[in-house]
């Protein structure tokens, strides 16, 4: 074969969240020895893994480099129904499993809120669901993976083989390598339904105090935040819900993945999708979803919302939104939630909440994973000018409580407000370094941020 | 004609795997590269429940191709179906100043699957069912300078294909001849002007379309019928003259 087989596109990204973009060189290797040749070909100064390219900041971007796209390297390699043990190449996505293995019984024990994420995707930012208090993060059920060195060494990592690499890669942003492949420990399931009920609480005290409540009641819990200023502010709904036992699912349909219908045409929408229309479908959600009570509901709705949307960013095209993801810990959480709330209230004449949400948490053993004991609350802010400020001073209010904001959404926090959030990082930049002395893996977050030290 | 299985040659390539997913069939995977294919083949078994076999297939090796057909015949318990998506693009900027280059495009794109379509039709000549498909593309309707290398093989491929239509016509076999438009593979990974390029999948479900209606000749997708038609009614000393 010749040596010419290497062929990059030269391509423009953009993140979820839109206001962030990168024009980089990609290949798409769709064989192994492709991977290798792209992986080491030095075609540019840096390179960087890349799946679905869904993080909503700059995570998945590399301007002026290189990025590998995972995607078509996406097959199931073995997977044995007596363990629910999956080995797969990176590349796979967990729509993928849902497809092929959900109908069989088996899906992952976490997922992201999107099913078109890629397995390494998952890894990369050690995601997490409604049930992370009680299952903790996609890299909880990660047992090894295969990596992939800028030298195109391939080394395995698990607990017990190069355990402090396998965490550092867990959550790692893709800053250590490329994961080829992974075995995946999935969950067989009772059933493919939910039974789900809504509880109200007009104050934060209340909101959480559910949390602390119903936590052994539920397996999912999930909180919708009223987070626009008027009488409802700080009032929320929470979601609590359980698999239904496969006896009682008798007569109900099978599971069977939908694909999104939805597409681009949000963009038409988004003039539409504003300070105004936004309360109507606050109020309007409040007063449908607080009935809930025991509500079958599915799978797919539950566990991947924007299956049915997944182009939902486009309602804030073309300026973009920011996902503001944070952790408060327990220690001072209604405090540091209330504080939060507050300052967003006084914001709120130029940044509105468009959509908030509240949800319960664990400690990660990864150096930059997100989750912490404690609460995550996300609160979508469109872009328009000062939000970055108003972002700083919430920044300000998050890491005096030690919190932290999560990174696969960011795509602006500050090289020191980061280093405060993340005291770990320096023995994880560290570790980095010595793996990649010359600095050939980077991406535009890990330069933001300060990530390479060689 | 409804598929009961498929053999597959050119296994490894993404629009042969997109067919074989599609179908969710028993499927007989043969190709060169057996170490990708033993990935695929293990995801399509996990993906489908169905039976995954494997073959090597090596393009010009008649003594082979014909082991395999036997092979492949035993394990599906009688072929029914055989698609054939090897070949290459080769780089038409190289093969313009390279004859040894110019001959192997066109032999793994023509000549390379003569010995495998010869096989396949006698056998389904004499069972008197079957299908042959083969990956062809919109590049053999008319020569170009910018592809005329890999556009000249496939058009061979095409009337090979007519000739085999017309003497199977009467076996109850049918040949099919799918004139791919653009597809985002590899083979066209970082090519400038691509343009309505589909997905492999895409493609697959027209390709599997076709095969189920006992088509002639399809184009995938179905507008380069359409392209194609206009490229070819333009006169030769009109065309010799454009720069496509």
């Amino acid at each position: 074969m010749s040596a010419t087989t290497v062929s990059f596109a030269e391509a423009p990204q953009t993140g979820f969240g839109l206001y962030k973009q990168s024009r980089s060189l990609v290949g798409r290797p769709e064989k192994l020895t492709a991977l290798l040749e792209q992986w080491t070909s030095g075609d540019a100064p840096t390179v960087l893994a890349r799946g679905a390219g869904l993080s909503y900041g700059d995570a998945a971007m590399n301007t002026g480099g290189l990025l590998v796209d995972t995607t078509r390297l996406n097959r199931m390699l073995a997977f044995d129904e007596s363990t629910g043990v999956l080995h797969a190449e990176s590349g796979v996505k967990v729509s993928d499993i849902m497809r092929w293995l959900a109908p069989r019984g088996y899906m992952p024990y976490v997922g992201p809120g999107y099913s078109g994420i890629t397995l390494g995707g998952c890894l990369a930012t050690d995601t997490h669901t409604k049930n992370h208090w009680k299952y903790g993060g996609f890299a909880d059920y990660v047992i090894d993976f295969q990596l992939l060195l800028p030298n195109g060494n391939a080394v395995v990592c698990s607990r017990d083989e190069n355990p402090e690499l396998f965490h550092a890669t867990t959550g790692g942003l893709g800053l250590t390598g490329l994961v080829t492949d992974m075995r995946l420990e999935l969950r067989k399931i009772p059933s493919p339904w939910l039974r789900q009920t809504a509880h109200t609480a007009q104050t934060p005290e209340q909101t959480l105090d559910l949390f602390y409540r119903l936590g052994d009641s539920y397996d999912y819990m999930v909180a919708w935040v009223d987070a626009l200023p008027g009488s409802g502010f700080g009032r929320s709904i929470v979601f609590g819900a359980n698999p239904i036992p496969a006896a009682e699912a008798q007569g109900l349909p099978p599971y069977r993945h939908a694909d999104a219908k939805l597409g681009s045409s949000l963009r038409l929408l988004a003039p539409f999708f504003n300070g105004v229309s936004i309360y109507a479908l606050n109020a309007l959600f409040y007063r449908v979803k607080k009935r809930e009570r025991d509500t079958l509901i599915g799978i797919q709705p539950a566990w991947f919302p924007w299956d049915s949307i997944p182009q939902w960013n486009k309602l804030y095209a073309p300026r973009g939104f920011v996902e503001y993801q944070v952790m408060i810990p327990y220690d001072g959480a209604l405090g540091t939630y209330t504080a939060i709330l507050e300052e967003v209230r006084r914001n709120s004449s130029q940044h509105k909440v468009y959509f908030a949400a509240l949800k319960r948490m664990r400690k990660s053993p990864a150096p930059l994973a997100f989750c912490l004991d404690g609460f995550s609350l996300l609160m979508d802010f469109g872009v328009r000018p000062g939000v970055w400020e108003a972002l700083d001073r919430l920044d300000r209010i998050v890491a005096d409580a030690g919190g932290r904001v999560f990174l696969a959404k960011d795509g602006r926090v500050s090289k020191e407000m980061f280093r405060n959030m993340y005291p770990e990082w320096r023995g994880w930049a560290e570790l980095r370094a010595q793996l990649d002395p010359e600095g050939r893996i980077m991406s535009d977050m890990g330069r933001r941020l300060g990530l390479d030290l060689s | 004609m409804t598929i009961r299985n498929l053999l597959i040659v050119g296994g490894t390539s993404s629009i042969a795997r997109a067919i074989a997913l599609e179908a969710r069939v028993p499927v007989y995977l043969a190709s060169r590269d057996s170490n990708e294919q033993s990935r695929i083949a293990a995801d399509l078994h996990i993906r489908t429940g169905q039976p995954v076999y494997q073959g090597q297939f090596l393009a010009n090796d008649a003594d082979g191709q014909a082991e395999l057909m036997a092979d492949a015949d035993y394990k599906l318990g009688g072929i029914d179906c055989v698609i054939v998506a090897s070949g290459e693009l080769g780089d038409q900027n190289v093969a313009r100043m390279d004859a040894v280059r110019s001959q192997a495009i066109i032999s793994s794109n023509f000549f390379g699957i003569v010995p495998v379509l010869t096989h396949a039709a006698a056998l389904m000549e004499e069972r008197r069912r079957g299908c042959i498909a083969v990956l062809s593309s919109v590049a053999g309707d008319r020569g170009r300078q910018s592809n005329y290398v890999y556009g000249s093989a496939k058009a061979g491929v095409n009337a090979f294909l007519q000739g085999l239509r017309n003497r199977l016509y009467r076996s109850s076999v049918n040949v099919l001849t799918v004139k791919l438009g653009f597809t985002d593979t590899k083979m066209t990974w970082g090519k400038s002007d691509m343009f309505l390029t589909i997905s492999p999948e895409q493609a697959a479900q027209g390709i599997l379309k076709a095969i189920r209606n006992d088509k002639d000749i399809v184009y995938v997708p179905g507008f380069w019928r359409m392209i194609m038609l206009i490229i070819r009614s333009i006169p030769e000393p009109v065309f010799k003259r454009l720069n496509l």
